[in-house]
């Protein structure tokens, strides 16, 4: 066999990496072959001057350890330990309502939990970047399961679910879907300016017709963040006059409904006007080291375990408790910035950064409708909110990043 | 006690080191560990990032590094290219395939970290100067 074959054999048996093994065999292929072929117009002969090169490289063994170092996949495990924490912390909520409900919360949520940790693990081994091409497949099957929520789903208060098994889910289910479509779309060809408006539109509309004012709202910014950070940076202006555009044709839409929009603001000014003093109340006499049990006067319903989550928490546990809370949540949020900039292939960053627009919104606005500083939308706290469908959707989006950040010294590799 | 080390010392040239040879690469590897790992790790680095600010193959590099008698990869030059791609993964330089040929280029990152090693090597440079000055 060729000197030069063998050497090459020798480095990239000790790498395991598919990609890295080919990449790293050219690259060093065309090093030799050029500094042989120096040696010969130095006037050795072919078989010497191959020795000589093979000699020049080193170790063979060393660098392909070196190499396989360096292209393996690698687990983020300060977003791993911090995601458990916050799984471990999750169970706090579903304890603090047992007492009081006697549905079996607990089990649900430990069901829901299993699922999530499946879930991650198993996102977190698989390349992301085999989703890559796949934005449109996703985007019907996220469109596909609106329309299937929207004539086959439950209306309960103002909004649409649909059953999936014993539990019933928002419509925030189709959203790891349109991220998976939005991260695919910006980083294929470029769309027409048109095509990429009705994509837009669909399921805005959608989320509009069943009440889900929030999460419409959050699916353009999500578009537009994408498709602006992505290729299409010359058309995020013109996207932001169709963001404007949007916002007005949905006002209409709701005046047309009737009197939604106007619901919403009388939502936010009237309706929970009691719910929120008395949160204030009980943000008030938390202290730092909770109370332990709610007072009996306080009469819990869905709203406390879902949106203002953090008021019977820190009534209990203390601000202690929730700063420390609130500590590992931007800690990982801090963690998915880090793969963000530390990613170099296209597709993984836009889901890293649709991620962190999805996570930190929710956490941020989650946070402020607990304090009533902005308008009531069903916007529940990633990993502390009371919810299976919504742990699980918020896991699938910590397993997207893991495995960007797992994959990205090979997938860079591509390029 | 002074003997028997003695003897061994002799026994050792007779039989282990029979037939080492102390090359010029022995040497230059020697000094190289010698004067210090660490700074000799740094002075490559800005080396290379320096030499990147233009594209760049991998032996392109090496040759402009050893005009700059920076020898470190002598006789290990494969592991150049580990250099290269841990400097890849920092995301200070970008690798480019173009033509079957891997090119390298500096980086905006890349551009900060050299920024400071350049900002180190001038105060290191005034402070010479100022010290010849004053003898």
């Amino acid at each position: 066999m060729d000197m030069k074959e063998a050497f090459l054999n020798r480095v990239t048996a000790h790498i395991r990496s598919k990609e890295a093994k080919k990449v790293v065999r050219l690259e060093l292929y065309q090093h030799m072959r050029e500094l042989s072929s120096l040696w010969e117009e130095e006037g050795m002969t072919k078989e010497e001057a191959e020795k000589k090169t093979i000699e020049q490289m080193g170790s063979p063994a060393q660098i392909g350890k070196k190499m396989n170092k360096l292209h393996r996949p690698i687990i983020d495990w300060f977003a791993l330990l911090t995601m458990i924490s916050l799984i471990a912390l999750s169970f706090l909520t579903p304890i603090l309502f047992t007492k009081v409900s006697s549905s079996d919360m607990l089990k649900m949520h430990s069901i829901g939990v299993s699922i999530s940790v499946c879930i991650v693990g198993l996102l977190m081994f698989f390349n992301y970047e085999k989703l890559k091409n796949k934005g449109l497949f996703f985007y019907i099957a996220g469109c596909a399961f609106l329309l299937y929520m929207h004539f086959f789903g439950t209306i309960k208060g103002s909004r649409t679910f649909v059953s999936i098994g014993p539990v019933f889910s928002s419509a925030y289910i189709t959203f790891p879907l349109f991220l998976l479509s939005w991260a695919s779309f910006t980083v294929r060809n470029r769309m027409s300016f048109l095509a990429s408006s009705f994509l837009l539109v669909f399921p805005f509309f959608m989320f509009i017709q069943m009440g889900y004012y929030g999460p419409s709202l959050l699916y353009v910014l999500l578009a537009l963040c994408l498709t602006g950070a992505g290729k299409w940076n010359r058309k995020g202006s013109h996207l932001s006059i169709w963001f404007v555009v949007l916002i007005l044709s949905a006002y209409a839409a709701s005046l047309l409904r009737g009197t939604t929009l106007s619901k919403v603001i009388d939502l936010w000014r009237e309706k929970p006007y009691q719910l929120f003093s008395e949160s204030f109340y009980l943000l008030s006499r938390a202290g730092w080291f909770g109370n332990g049990v709610l007072p009996s006067t306080v009469e819990l319903n869905t709203k406390y375990y879902v949106d203002l989550i953090f008021v019977p928490l820190t009534y209990m546990y203390g601000w202690l408790f929730s700063l420390f809370l609130l500590f590992l949540m931007s800690f990982l949020l801090f963690r998915m910035y880090r793969t963000f900039i530390g990613t170099r292939e296209p597709f993984g960053r836009a889901l890293t950064l649709g991620v962190i627009l999805l996570y930190g919104v929710t956490c941020v606005w989650g946070l402020l409708m607990g304090m009533g500083k902005v308008p009531f939308l069903n916007v529940s706290v990633p990993f502390v909110s009371y919810g299976v469908i919504s742990f699980m959707i918020n896991a699938s989006f910590i397993g997207f990043v893991l495995s960007v950040y797992r994959w990205k010294n090979i997938n860079s590799l591509k390029e | 006690m002074d003997e028997k080390l003695a003897s061994l010392k002799k026994a050792m040239k007779n039989t282990v080191f029979k037939d080492l040879q102390f090359t010029d690469r022995h040497r230059r590897a020697i000094s190289s560990s010698i004067n210090g790992g660490d700074s000799e790790k740094n002075k490559i680095l800005f080396a290379v990032l320096q030499l990147v600010r233009t594209e760049k193959t991998g032996m392109e590099i090496l040759t402009a590094l050893k005009s700059q008698a920076l020898f470190a990869f002598e006789g290990k030059e494969g592991m150049m290219y580990t250099f290269l791609h841990e400097l890849e993964n920092k995301r200070w330089i970008v690798g480019e395939w173009k033509a079957e040929r891997k090119y390298y280029k500096l980086t905006e990152k890349g551009a900060k970290v050299l920024g400071k090693a350049s900002d180190m090597r001038k105060e290191v440079k005034t402070f010479a100067q100022s010290w010849s000055l004053g003898e």
